[in-house]
């Protein structure tokens, strides 16, 4: 489809722009080949200059993996923080707020406090009902090995494995020797790197290393955020498997993950099209924070997001392993370059559309972050990505409300909505506890009238409690009952997630799509890299 | 994937046919859930006709005969302050006695403007007893069920269990009994669920089931624990690995269980200290437990010593529980310990021999209602013993085959006498068959191998079936059941003195209530410590008018009540638990002789076997 096309049908389901001829032809056929030479790699080759055309070609594909989303669906891209509409609320709730401030201040703030207790009351409900469903129904989908080598190479989709990295020299040959041992026919699988046209060192390392005709290169033109999911964008218009999916450069994918995915996708039909696999640390036992994020890890991907997808609401998806038909992914705009955790937004946008995901039995392993200024930078990349994404479906509620129904509707608030707004809202109720029990200052009684006092301090002590004991619950689920004393260390945790989560709110409003890079690699004490995830 | 082959075989390509949509559990948990479906109607059934009984008696013993139990009135009171009077506010709850009873009163209080018998004859009480004991029969009824028994069996011992006298009188009372079995009932249950199934909500339920145990009665806390040694103990001796990797798992096992009712404990600890400064309220409060058996009288002695008497009381509420209990544990001993005699015996069983030492030890009253898990411990045992012989090996992963149980070494061992030990177990088999009471433990232990062990269930419901006649003359005799015995007996015989004062219980205080509604005071004006005089404000129609011993002003205006607008004192006769008073300790000298500014009005003569009460007039010009 031509930009002119595009102008006239603005709506189009459609990711991919299909940009003529010449890019067809250099989209490779998924065959076997020889081993490539590495000035033969895809997108901008090595060569010096460059015919027109192929200019032509990969602008408009930059622009199609930068603006996809927003031609297709301008009303979900996360390029505008806020809406009009909620740039007026905004505006219009601070000056309300300020004016009552100044007119009744008390009965302002019991308000604002009433109305925080009330939605701790109401995502402790949801947490009650989630954590029921999450005992009592677990709903993974499995996979087993003799189901999984059961199905004949003839009869496996063609399958799309992406992996965007960036200054990953020191890892790219590991990382393709992980993507080399994923069991599945060559044939059938098209591995693509994608890395910075101008992250020489890693093309160079990546070029390198001796690997299959099967896994190719693709250089990502600079130009518009320099984010995964833009990468993931344009390197999607280079692959043609009816099953796609992404990993990090960290990762390492169970080898029998993506006949499992082909499996599963097969016996749960056209209706699902996303499945997540498990992700897990492999290096759990480096320090307490590895340990604690490790517990996080195994109850939201062992348990919690099983029972979610269970209960029927968006799933808000994990950075990679996730596994989705091409046709669903391509009818829902693929990522969004400017949300910062595109992996939730995607989730959501899927949801929304018609599509369902279910959680895949099939393990991950990624890198925790064991450096505390580090994980508070990732933390606050994804709360700052939550919040984006919660505001980009919050422009139109009563539509959101509509497409998705109550239930959903109220999966969709609690889990990406109340996470960070919630994490940062804590500590400003643990202080005044603290404070209570300390001196049982005047303000504080103030605040709490009888009737908001008891509400408030039964969620204190049941919501607390659910939160730790849905973690005891999880590393059973997960079978790592070795991190049990870990898991009575959760209140240092949940303090670290309250700083991210403050972070987050600030840098909303100052840089809203700023990617804040991940240091990966401390795991082996090598020099930090950077890379995105 | 064999539909996926068959598919490939019959050339259809593409869409699937009917195929799951998730992945199926295994088929052990289909066939739990089944089960449990399959079930409902019945389980359902069981609780509505056993509520509709107990909702009889409640009526009966309150509305008709007026037969109130104590602590069931007091909670009726606290929970009545906590809404209604001078200073209502939740921690008026009280902190002697764990919260959940009076809690589960707060919605029913409010529909005495509607009908006052709802709390002046605590029909609020006897609703929530009869709701629970109606719960812990169907708990008692899907247990049973889970055993495998059948339909015929289980309603028998179902019915031994909800028309066992003590637990239909419980049920009826208004007491924490009720809300105790089923809570701990519960636990058992899912215990022995999660044993059997390694289904993980089992687990957790019973942790949550056990915590609400504990916060309706102390005891259950031991219950807590007995259900996480066990849980804990069958995960390590499943869990493969290292030791310390086995620990790992009981401990995380023990965790699931264990983390509810520790934090239950944690969370009425804290509570209590941030409102009473006590962590450990109702064990060193002035009312406390300890204060009150203290205070009273110096304790009686039995012929034969507490211990016997104790043992007394067990008995006479199931007198084969001791033979029930050594063929379960035998029957464990020879084909495997199943989840249900594990949970039974393990978690109901410390219970039962903490209630036994403490009562030995006079720690706690020698009530017969402390006794009252007996009665699940024996029906439970029995149902064990009926239950078709399954194959041992459970864990918390679930079902884990056959397996040996620990005893497989004793009988290796004991094969080298397999000579003597056959040809002596043929002699007592010759005897015993003569001897109809051991047919139970031959059956039972023995298995089909026997034929008289077909007599085997007929023999344990007998055994049940007696307690149900036996345990009357327990609980209307005055030397096992001192306390509640009168009131019972009171039903049918009310010549008594012991029986007329049951029935004459709180008359006193609702004449005194009457007498000062028709003074129609203003709010505050009446001074009363409530830990005795509880029964004065339910049965007044002006709660308002008293300054009670939760209200958060009561110290000052105890100190100085002229001052603080106080028109009248009321004052139990400081014996026994009325010097615990918090008048009579103020004021040690009023109820004698009064003081300067205050007169006697009136005395109220003790009818109700409780106190006699001085109600004094306070002169607002004099000087104390």
């Amino acid at each position: 489809m031509s930009q002119a096309q595009r102008r006239v049908k603005p709506r189009s389901h459609t990711l991919v722009d299909r940009p003529g001829k010449e890019a067809a032809q250099s989209a490779r056929p998924i065959a076997p080949r020889r081993v490539r030479a590495p000035h033969q790699s895809l997108g901008v080759s090595g060569k010096r200059s460059r015919r027109p055309a192929e200019l032509t070609t990969q602008a408009a594909r930059l622009d199609t993996s930068v603006n996809g989303l927003g031609r297709a669906f301008p009303e979900m891209s996360a390029k505008r923080t806020l809406s009009s509409d909620q740039r007026v609320l905004l505006v219009g709730a601070t000056v309300a707020l300020i004016l009552g401030l100044a007119g009744c201040p008390t009965a302002v703030v019991v308000g604002l406090n009433a109305l925080g207790t009330a939605v701790y009351v109401l995502v402790f409900i949801y947490g009650a009902l989630w954590f029921r469903r999450m005992v009592k129904r677990p709903a993974l989908v499995t996979v087993t090995d003799e189901e999984a080598r059961a199905v004949p190479d003839r009869r496996l989709p063609t399958y799309t494995v992406m992996v965007a990295a960036y200054r990953e020299a020191n890892v790219i040959g590991e990382t393709i020797h992980a993507l080399e041992a994923l069991e599945y026919p060559a044939d059938r699988l098209e591995l693509r790197l994608l890395l910075e046209a101008d992250d020489h060192e890693t093309i160079a390392a990546a070029r390198a290393t001796p690997h299959g005709s099967n896994l190719e290169i693709v250089e990502i033109p600079s130009g518009g955020p320099r984010t995964k999911p833009k990468a993931c964008n344009y390197g999607l218009q280079f692959t043609k498997g009816k099953l796609v999916t992404i990993y990090d450069a960290e990762d390492r994918p169970e080898p029998l993950q993506l006949r499992r995915a082909a499996v599963a996708f097969r016996r749960l039909g056209s209706q699902v099209s996303c499945l997540q696999a498990k992700l897990h640390y492999h290096n759990t036992g480096d320090n307490l924070l590895t340990r604690l994020f490790a517990a996080e890890y195994l109850t939201w991907f062992d348990a919690m997001l099983p029972a979610l997808a269970g209960m029927g609401g968006p799933v808000p998806l994990g950075g990679t392993s996730m596994h989705i038909r091409r046709t669903a992914l391509e009818a829902v705009g693929a990522w969004d370059p400017h949300n910062v955790t595109e992996d939730a937004d995607l989730g959501v946008r899927l949801y929304r559309l018609g599509h369902k995901t279910e959680v895949l039995d099939s393990v991950t392993f990624e890198e925790a972050n064991s450096d505390f200024i580090n994980w508070i930078k990732q933390r606050s990349r994804w709360y700052k990505g939550y919040l984006q994404t919660w505001l980009v479906h919050m422009r139109q509620p009563v539509r959101l409300w509509r497409e998705l129904g109550p239930r959903a509707f109220l999966s969709f608030n609690v889990t990406v909505g109340t996470t960070p707004l919630l994490a940062a809202l804590n500590p400003v109720f643990w202080l005044l506890t603290a404070l209570w029990f300390l001196g049982k200052p005047e303000f504080v009684q103030t605040l709490f009238p009888a009737w908001l006092y008891y509400p408030a301090l039964a969620c204190l002590v049941a919501g607390n409690f659910l939160a730790f004991y849905r973690t005891v619950v999880g590393i059973w689920i997960g079978g790592r009952p070795d991190l049990l004393w870990v898991v009575m260390l959760s209140p240092i945790y949940w303090l670290m997630m309250s700083i991210g989560a403050i972070r987050a709110i600030a840098q909303l409003v100052v840089k809203p799509s700023h990617w804040e890079k991940t240091v990966h690699g401390l795991d082996r004490l090598r020099k930090p890299e950077l890379q995105y995830g | 994937m064999a539909e996926l082959r068959a598919r490939q075989r019959s050339g259809r390509g593409g869409q699937a046919v009917a195929m799951p949509l998730k992945s199926a559990p295994t088929g052990q948990r289909k066939l739990a859930f089944g089960r449990a479906n399959r079930r409902f109607g019945e389980a359902d059934l069981v609780f509505a006709v056993a509520f509709a009984g107990y909702l009889a008696a409640a009526a009966y013993l309150a509305l008709n005969q007026h037969l109130l139990a104590n602590d069931a009135y007091s909670r009726i009171a606290s929970a009545q302050r906590m809404l209604f009077g001078h200073d209502p506010h939740l921690a008026a709850i009280g902190f002697v006695w764990s919260p959940l009873p009076v809690l589960a009163l707060l919605p029913l209080v409010p529909f005495k403007w509607i009908w006052p018998a709802m709390t002046t004859y605590n029909f609020a009480g006897s609703l929530v007893s009869a709701i629970c004991m109606a719960g812990a029969v169907r708990e008692m009824a899907l247990f049973l069920a889970d055993m495998g028994l059948d339909r015929l069996r289980r309603s028998a011992l179902a019915v031994a269990f909800a028309i066992h006298p003590l637990v239909l009188v419980y049920a009826a009372n208004g007491m924490s009994e009720a809300m105790f079995l089923l809570f701990l009932l519960m636990g058992t249950r899912r215990i022995a669920g999660w044993l059997r199934s390694g289904e993980l909500h089992w687990g957790m339920s019973a942790g949550l089931a056990l915590a609400a145990a504990y916060l309706t009665r102390y005891e259950g806390l031991l219950a807590g624990a007995a259900a996480v040694a066990l849980v804990a103990g069958a995960a390590y001796r499943s869990a493969r690995g290292t030791s310390h990797e086995r620990l790992d798992k009981a401990l995380s096992t023990a965790a699931v269980v264990g983390a509810p009712v520790v934090g239950a404990f944690l969370v009425w600890l804290v509570v209590s200290w941030v409102i009473t400064g006590n962590a450990l309220e109702q064990f060193s409060s002035a009312y406390g437990t300890s204060s009150q058996l203290a205070a009273k009288t110096a304790a009686p002695t039995v012929p034969g010593g507490w211990a016997a008497y104790a043992m007394n009381q067990i008995f006479v509420l199931e007198p084969f529980i001791a033979i029930l209990i050594a063929g379960a544990a035998l029957r464990a001993w020879f084909s495997g310990l199943t989840p249900d005699v594990a949970a039974v015996l393990l978690i109901l069983g410390p219970v039962l021999g903490f209630m036994f030492l403490s009562n030995a030890a006079s720690t706690i009253d020698h009530e017969l209602r402390y006794m009252i898990v007996t009665v699940p411990l024996a029906v439970l045992t029995t149902g064990t013993l009926l239950a078709p012989a399954r194959v041992a090996g459970w864990s918390v992963d679930g079902w884990t085959g056959p397996r040996r149980p620990w005893s497989g070494r004793v009988r290796a061992g004991a094969r080298v006498l397999h000579g003597p030990v056959t040809g002596a177990a043929r002699a007592i088999r010759a005897r015993a068959a003569e001897l109809p009471s051991l047919a139970l433990i031959k059956g039972s232990v023995l298995g089909g191998r026997w034929r008289v062990g077909q007599l085997a269930p007929l023999t344990a419901v007998l055994a049940i079936g007696v307690a149900l006649p036996v345990s009357i003359s327990g609980i209307t005799s005055s030397r096992l059941n001192y306390f509640d015995a009168p009131q019972i007996r009171a039903i049918y015989a009310p010549q008594g003195a012991a029986e007329r004062q049951a029935v004459q219980r709180y008359v006193t205080e609702r004449k005194i209530a009457a007498d000062l509604d028709a003074r129609a005071l203003r709010p505050g004006s009446v001074l009363l410590d409530d830990f005795m005089g509880f029964p004065i404000p339910i049965n007044s129609s002006n709660p308002k008018q008293f300054v009670i011993t939760s209200d958060r002003d009561f110290k000052a205006v105890l100190s100085d009540p002229a001052a603080s607008g106080i028109q009248y004192v009321l004052v139990p006769s400081p014996t026994d638990l009325g010097r615990l008073d918090a008048v009579n300790r103020q004021y040690p000298t009023l109820y004698a002789g009064g003081m300067a500014n205050a007169h006697l009005v009136r005395e109220y003569p003790d009818l109700g076997g409780f106190s006699t009460w001085r109600l004094y007039h306070l002169d607002p010009e004099a000087q104390p």
